[in-house]
C-alpha cells in the first residue's frame, strides 16, 4: 500500500470513524486514499472549520477529533483551530501535507515550514521525514493528544512519503495511565481540609477531562465534604447548578455568589483548573487568605501563578476517592455557618428576568432556551456577550454539553464545532448560540450544514454590534465605539436561506416562545435570528484589574 | 530589570528530533527568560542531543524548568548553576 493508504488505514484502525479536512495539492494523495478507505471525511468549507470541528467532536465526546488539511495555506488555516485546542486543552490530532521532501526550504508552491509554524499551538508536532517511521508517529499523535494533559498534535507528511509504497500493521494508540497521587501529599490535603472552617472547591475544565468517573468522583466528593463550589467557564456542567452549595461562574462575568465567597475562603481546594486571569481578577488580590491543595495532571500548573500548600499531581478520579475515604475517617472542623452562608448568598444573588419593556432581553431568551432543551443537548457558543450570557444563564448538567472557546476566546468557534459536536453526538440536540460578529467568522460552515443535511440549530443573538468590545468602549474608553458598529449586517435569515436552511426574525419578548419552539423542534437545520438591545450589557463585570468582589453592576 | 536578574545555568538532555531546538528556544523566550549563553552538541549514532543554557530572568527557574522538562523529546532538565542547589525532573 502506499504511504497515504497507510494513513487513512492507521485512522481506522485507532478507531477514528470521522474526520473533517479540506483537499489540496499537496495531501491529494491522501484524500485519493479517503476515497477508497474506511473512514468517514467531512468537507468543510476552510480549514478553520475543519480544525474547530475537530475541536467539538473531541469536547462533546472526550476523545480525540482529527482534522487534515493541505500544505501552506491549508495549514495556516488550521492554527487557529490548533490554538484554541492547545489553551483548551483538547485532544486533536491534525494532518498535513507538505510539499515533497526534495522540495523543503525550497520556498515550493505552497510550502511553508508548518513545523516550525505548530511549535507554539501544539503539545507537540511531527515532521515525518521516514516512511518507515509513518504509522509509529501517527500512533504517537494519537497516543501524546490523550495523555496526561491532553492537546493538539500536528503530523506533517511530505508528499512523496504519501505515495511511498509501504506495509501497514495493526495499530494502537493507549493513553498513558496518569500516575497515582502521592499518599503523603493527600495526608497534608487532608489535614488542611479538616482545619478549614471556609473552604470553596474551585472546578475548571480538567474534570471533565479526566473524564465522567472523574466528574462523578468529584460530585460524590462534594456531597461528602459539604464543601461550597465554584466553576469556571470549562468547568460549567462539571457540578449541576441545582446543588445548594453551588455557587456557579467564578470570575470576570462570574455569579455574585460564587465572587464573594471565593474571596473569604480559607481554603481553595483546585481541581482541574489553573487560576486564569479571568477567573481571578487581579491575582494578587484572589482568595487573599486561602491556602491551596490543587490537583492537576499538569505539573506545570502547581505554583504557576499562585502558590499551592499542597500539590496533588496525578489521577483525579483515584485521587478524590482517596481523598474522600481519608477525610471520612475524622470529622474536621464545623462548616455549618460557612454552608448557611452560601445557601443565603445564593439566594440573595438569583439572576433576575423581570426586565420591563416589549424587546426581547438575552439573558431571558437563553433561559428559556435551557429550560425547554432534551436533557442531552449540546450547546457550542461562540465568543463575546453571548457567550457569557450562555454561561450565567443556562443550566448544563454534564462539561460535555458545554463547547465555549475559554482560553483561546476564538471569534468563529461555535458553528464548527457545533457541526463536530453534531458527529460525535449525533443523537444529540446541538445547538449553535453565537452573535452576529461571531457568526460571521465562519459563516461559510453553513455550507458543510447544507451539504450533509445536519440538524444543527443556530440562534443569533443580533445587537448590530461587537457587543463585548462595544461594552468594554462604553465603560472603559468613554464611549468612542470604534469599529464596532454593524449596522450594515446581511439578511440573515435570507443568508440562511440562500444554503437551504429555515429560519425566522423575532424582535419581541412575547414572539419567544414560538420562535424557540420553531427552532427546537425544526427536524433539520434551523435558524433563529433574534434581534436585541445594542445598549444591553454582561453583568456583574468584574472590570480589569480589580478584585472578584469589586464587581460592576451598572453602567453608572 | 534584567540586568538585575538572576542568571541560572541549566543542563538539559532531549531525544534529537526535526525542531527540538527551536521548541526548547521558544520556551525560554515566551515563559520570560533571556538566553545568555548556549552550548550544543548532538550525538547522531544515537540521536540525543544535550544543551547547557545559561538564561536570566526576574521569574523562578523551577517554573522553566518544570516547562522545559514537559517538552515531549526531553528527557531530563537539571538546574546547574552555584546559586541553586540542583533540582533533577525527569520527564
Amino acid at each position: 500500500m502506499t504511504g497515504a493508504d497507510l494513513v487513512v488505514q492507521t485512522l481506522a484502525n485507532l478507531g477514528v470513524k470521522t474526520i473533517f479536512g479540506y483537499p489540496g495539492g499537496a495531501i491529494m494523495p491522501v484524500y485519493d486514499a479517503i476515497h477508497r478507505g474506511d473512514v468517514d471525511h467531512i468537507l468543510c468549507r476552510n480549514e478553520q472549520g475543519a480544525a474547530l470541528a475537530a475541536v467539538g467532536f473531541a469536547r462533546a465526546c472526550n476523545d480525540v477529533g482529527v482534522c487534515l488539511a493541505t500544505s501552506g495555506p491549508g495549514a495556516t488555516n488550521l492554527i487557529t483551530g490548533l490554538a484554541d485546542a492547545m489553551l483548551d486543552s483538547v485532544p486533536v490530532v491534525a494532518i498535513t501535507g507538505q510539499v515533497a521532501s526534495p522540495l523543503i526550504g525550497t520556498d515550493a508552491f505552497q510550502e511553508v515550514d508548518v513545523l516550525g509554524l505548530s511549535l507554539s499551538v501544539t503539545k507537540h508536532s511531527f515532521l515525518v521525514e521516514d516512511a518507515s517511521e509513518l504509522q509509529a508517529t501517527l500512533e504517537e499523535a494519537f497516543v501524546l493528544a490523550k495523555s496526561g494533559r491532553p492537546g493538539p498534535v500536528l503530523v506533517d507528511i511530505p508528499k512523496d512519503i504519501q505515495v511511498a509504497s509501504l506495509l501497514g500493521g495493526p495499530a494502537s494508540a493507549e493513553a498513558e495511565p496518569a500516575e497515582l497521587i502521592e499518599e503523603v501529599a493527600l495526608e497534608q490535603a487532608v489535614e488542611l481540609i479538616r482545619n478549614a472552617t471556609q473552604p470553596i472547591l474551585y472546578v475548571g475544565g480538567g474534570v471533565g477531562m479526566a473524564g465522567p468517573a472523574a466528574v462523578a468522583e468529584l460530585r460524590n466528593f462534594a456531597d461528602q465534604a459539604g464543601i461550597p463550589s465554584i466553576v469556571t467557564l470549562k468547568g460549567i456542567g462539571t457540578l449541576e447548578d441545582s446543588r445548594d452549595l453551588h455557587l456557579g461562574m467564578v470570575g470576570m462575568h462570574g455569579t455574585k455568589a460564587a465572587n464573594l465567597m471565593v474571596q473569604e475562603s480559607d481554603l481553595l481546594i483546585v481541581a482541574g483548573a489553573r487560576f486564569d486571569d479571568r477567573v481571578t481578577g487581579k491575582l494578587d488580590t484572589f482568595a487573599p487568605n486561602a491556602s491551596v491543595v490543587h490537583f492537576d495532571i499538569d505539573h506545570c500548573e502547581i505554583g504557576k501563578l499562585r502558590h499551592a500548600h499542597v500539590g496533588l499531581l496525578g489521577d483525579l478520579t483515584d485521587g478524590l476517592k482517596r481523598l474522600g475515604e481519608k477525610l471520612a475517617e475524622q470529622s474536621g472542623a464545623d462548616l455549618t455557618a460557612w454552608q448557611q452562608r452560601a445557601v443565603t448568598e445564593k439566594t440573595n444573588h438569583q439572576w433576575r428576568y423581570d426586565k420591563p419593556g416589549e424587546s426581547i432581553y438575552a439573558p431571558k431568551l437563553l433561559k428559556q432556551l435551557s429550560d425547554q432543551l432534551p436533557e442531552d443537548s449540546v450547546v457550542a457558543c461562540d465568543v463575546g456577550q453571548h457567550q457569557m450570557w450562555v454561561a450565567q444563564h443556562m443550566s448544563f448538567t454534564q462539561p460535555y454539553n458545554h463547547l465555549s472557546s475559554g482560553g483561546l476566546g476564538t471569534m468563529g468557534f461555535g458553528l464548527p464545532a457545533a457541526i463536530g459536536a453534531q458527529y460525535s453526538r449525533p443523537n444529540a440536540c446541538v445547538v449553535n448560540v453565537t452573535g452576529d460578529g461571531s457568526f460571521m467568522m465562519n459563516v461559510q460552515e453553513l455550507g458543510t450544514i447544507r451539504r450533509y443535511g445536519l440538524p444543527v440549530k443556530i440562534l443569533l443573538l443580533d445587537n448590530e454590534r461587537l457587543g463585548m468590545v462595544r461594552q468594554w468602549q462604553q465603560l472603559f474608553f468613554e464611549g468612542r465605539f470604534s469599529e464596532t458598529i454593524l449596522s450594515d449586517n446581511p439578511e440573515f435569515v435570507t443568508l440562511a436561506s440562500a444554503f437551504g436552511i429555515a429560519g425566522r426574525t423575532i424582535t419581541r419578548d412575547d414572539e419567544i416562545e414560538q420562535g424557540l419552539s420553531d427552532l427546537v423542534n425544526s427536524t433539520g437545520s434551523y435558524l433563529l435570528h433574534v434581534r436585541i438591545d445594542a445598549e444591553e450589557n454582561v453583568w456583574p463585570l468584574v472590570p480589569p484589574g480589580a478584585a472578584n468582589q469589586q464587581m460592576m453592576e451598572t453602567a453608572e | 530589570m534584567i540586568s538585575q536578574a538572576q542568571q541560572h545555568t541549566i543542563s538539559i538532555e532531549a531525544q534529537d528530533r526535526p525542531a527540538t531546538v527551536e521548541r526548547l528556544l521558544r520556551v525560554i523566550r515566551h515563559r520570560g527568560y533571556r538566553l545568555c549563553r548556549m552550548a550544543v552538541e548532538s550525538s547522531q549514532e544515537d540521536e540525543r542531543i544535550a544543551l547547557s543554557v545559561t538564561v536570566a530572568s526576574d521569574k523562578p527557574v523551577v517554573l522553566l524548568q518544570n516547562q522545559l522538562s514537559k517538552l515531549v523529546d526531553v528527557s531530563s532538565v537539571e538546574i546547574t548553576s552555584a546559586e541553586t542547589n540542583p533540582l533533577r525532573i525527569s520527564a
